[in-house]
C-alpha cells in the first residue's frame, strides 16, 4: 500500500473512530431510515434546513460496519451549511463515481480506497442514498408547498 | 488436502466462462495458504473457498473485471490490524493473501482446466502452471506427472495436483451412512462394497461413486486398483479376514479394520501377520480416539484418522 493510501485508510479510520454527528440530538425536521441487507448496516439520518433549504444540522445513529460510519461522518462533516438540492448534486456524483470506479476529489477523496473492496461499495453509499430520501421528501414538501400557493 | 475436485468437477461447464483465483502469496495467518484455488462463474458463484470470509464475495466482483476485460489481475489483500478494522473483509487473522485471478473462457480453452479436471479423473497427478504477472495475456497449462512440491517465482506458480482420496468402505450397514456422509463432505471419491443388494440399494448411499455389490471372497486385484484408503467394516470376521488380506496384498495405502485390538490381531494372526509390521499401514481399532461414541462420532474419527494419515503420508513426489 503507497504512502497516500496509507494516509486517507487513515483518515478513514479517524472518522470510524470519532465519527462527525454520530447520535446527537438534533432538532430534525426530516429523518430516514435504511439498511444494508447483505451488510447488516442499519442507519438513520436526521436533517434540520431552515426555510431557505439549507442544513442547519445533520446527524446519524445506527449499528453499521467501519466504512458505513466513516462514510457517513465525512457526509455530516461536508455537507453543513449546504443546501439540500445542493447535498442532492454531491450524493449523485459520489453515487455514479463510485459505482463507475472514478476517482472522487477533496474532502471524499478517503472513499476512493473503495474501488479496491467492492464489496463495500454498498456500505459506503448506504449513508448518502439514505440522505437521498430526505432530499426527495424536501423535494416532495416544496411540490406541495408550491401547490397549495398556486391554490390559495 | 487441496480442493474439492469432484465438487470443481460437477460446477464445470465446459461452453461456460469462469474466473480462476488462486492464492499465489500469503503472509502472517490465513485461512488457505498458496496453491489454493477457488472458480468464479460468470454469474458471481464460486465453487471452492479461499478466505472463509466475505473476501469470496469481493473477489466475485473483482472477477467481472477480468472477464470483461480478459487480462490477469493480481489483488492483495493487506488485512492487518487497522485495515481489518476498517475493511473488515471477514479475514481477521492479521494476514496478508494475494491472488491471481485469470479469465477461463472456451476462447482461451479454459487455460487448461479441461485437461486438469480430466486427469483427475483419470487420478493422474501432475501439476497447474500460471503465469502470475499482473494484466498480461492469460497463460495456464497443465502437465502430467508425479506431483511436484508448491513451486512460486515472480512469474509463475506450479501447484501440486493431487487426485482425491479414493476410499472403499467394506460393508453397507447403517454405521457407513455417517462415513459416506462426512467422506463426501470432505471430497473423497468413494467405493462402497457389500454382498448385500438391497444395503446398497439405500438412498443415502446414492453419494457414492461407485457401489459394489461383492463378496470378500470374490474381490480382485481390479477392484483395488486405484484405491488409497479401505475402511473394513462388514461386521463379519471371516469376510474382513479376507478383505484385510487381498488390501495387504494389493498393498492399500491406509487400511481401516472396525473393532477391538483382540479382533484385529486374531485377524493378523490368521495372515501371521503381527502388528508392528503393519504399523502406519493397518489401523486397528480403525478412527482417531476423540471420545465420541454414538457412529457419527466413530465416523468422523475414522476420517480424521484417514485425514491424518495422508497428510502425513505425503502423495507429492
Amino acid at each position: 500500500m503507497n504512502k497516500s493510501n496509507t494516509m486517507y485508510q487513515r483518515e478513514l479510520l479517524k472518522h470510524h473512530q470519532f465519527p462527525v454527528g454520530f447520535n446527537q440530538t438534533i432538532n430534525a425536521n426530516f429523518q430516514a431510515f435504511d439498511e444494508n441487507a447483505f451488510c447488516g448496516d442499519e442507519i438513520s439520518v436526521e436533517v434540520n434546513c431552515n426555510k431557505k433549504g439549507e442544513i442547519e444540522q445533520i446527524s446519524f445513529k445506527g449499528d453499521s460496519c467501519a466504512i458505513c460510519r466513516a462514510s457517513a461522518s465525512i457526509m455530516c462533516q461536508l455537507l453543513k451549511n449546504i443546501t439540500l438540492t445542493s447535498a442532492d448534486s454531491t450524493i449523485l456524483n459520489i453515487t455514479s463515481t463510485l459505482k463507475a470506479k472514478g476517482d472522487l476529489h477533496g474532502d471524499l477523496i478517503p472513499l476512493n480506497g473503495i474501488k479496491q473492496y467492492p464489496v463495500r461499495l454498498q456500505c459506503a453509499l448506504l449513508p448518502w442514498t439514505t440522505l437521498g430520501n430526505i432530499v426527495q421528501q424536501y423535494k416532495c414538501q416544496i411540490e406541495e408547498v408550491a401547490s397549495c400557493k398556486k391554490i390559495g | 488436502m487441496q480442493e474439492n475436485w469432484l465438487e470443481l468437477q460437477a460446477a464445470f461447464n465446459k461452453n461456460a466462462c469462469y474466473v480462476l483465483a488462486t492464492i499465489t502469496d500469503t503472509q502472517g495467518p490465513t485461512y488457505r495458504k498458496p496453491g489454493t484455488m477457488m472458480l468464479i462463474a460468470a454469474d458471481g458463484k464460486c465453487t471452492g473457498l479461499l478466505s472463509g470470509g466475505c473476501l469470496e464475495v469481493d473477489i466475485a466482483l473483482h472477477a467481472q473485471d477480468v472477464l470483461l476485460l480478459n487480462k490477469t489481475k493480481r489483488l492483495t489483500y493487506d488485512l492487518k490490524a487497522d485495515a481489518e478494522l476498517l475493511w473488515g473483509l471477514g479475514l481477521g487473522c492479521d494476514g496478508v493473501i494475494t491472488l491471481l485471478l485469470q479469465p477461463l473462457t472456451p476462447t482461451n480453452d479454459h487455460l487448461d482446466f479441461i485437461h486438469l479436471l480430466s486427469a483427475i479423473s483419470m487420478r493422474k497427478p501432475g501439476y497447474y502452471q500460471q503465469n502470475i504477472t499482473d494484466n498480461k495475456i492469460p497463460f495456464a497449462r497443465f502437465v502430467e506427472q508425479e506431483a511436484p512440491c508448491l513451486a512460486v517465482d515472480n512469474n509463475k506458480i506450479n501447484i501440486p495436483i493431487i487426485p482425491p482420496i479414493s476410499i472403499a468402505i467394506c460393508g453397507a450397514g447403517p454405521d457407513a451412512e455417517p462415513l459416506v456422509n462426512l467422506s463426501q463432505q470432505l471430497g473423497w471419491k468413494i467405493h462402497l462394497w457389500d454382498h448385500r443388494k438391497q444395503y446398497l440399494a439405500q438412498s443415502c448411499f446414492n453419494v457414492c461413486h461407485h457401489k459394489l455389490k461383492i463378496r470378500a471372497e470374490q474381490a480382485t486385484s481390479d477392484n483395488f486398483k486405484d484405491l488409497d484408503a479401505i475402511v473394513i467394516m462388514s461386521h463379519n470376521l471371516v469376510n474382513d479376514s479376507q478383505f484385510l488380506a487381498k488390501s495387504l496384498a494389493e498393498n492399500v495405502n491406509y487400511i481401516g479394520l472396525l473393532g477391538p485390538i483382540s479382533r484385529r490381531d486374531k485377524i493378523l494372526n490368521e495372515h501371521k501377520i503381527k502388528s508392528d509390521d503393519v504399523e502406519g499401514q493397518v489401523y486397528g481399532p480403525v478412527g482417531l480416539q476423540l471420545g465420541g461414541r454414538s457412529p457419527q462420532a466413530i465416523a468422523l474419527s475414522i476420517v480424521a484418522e484417514v485425514q491424518q494419515h495422508f497428510t502425513n503420508t505425503s502423495r507429492i513426489q
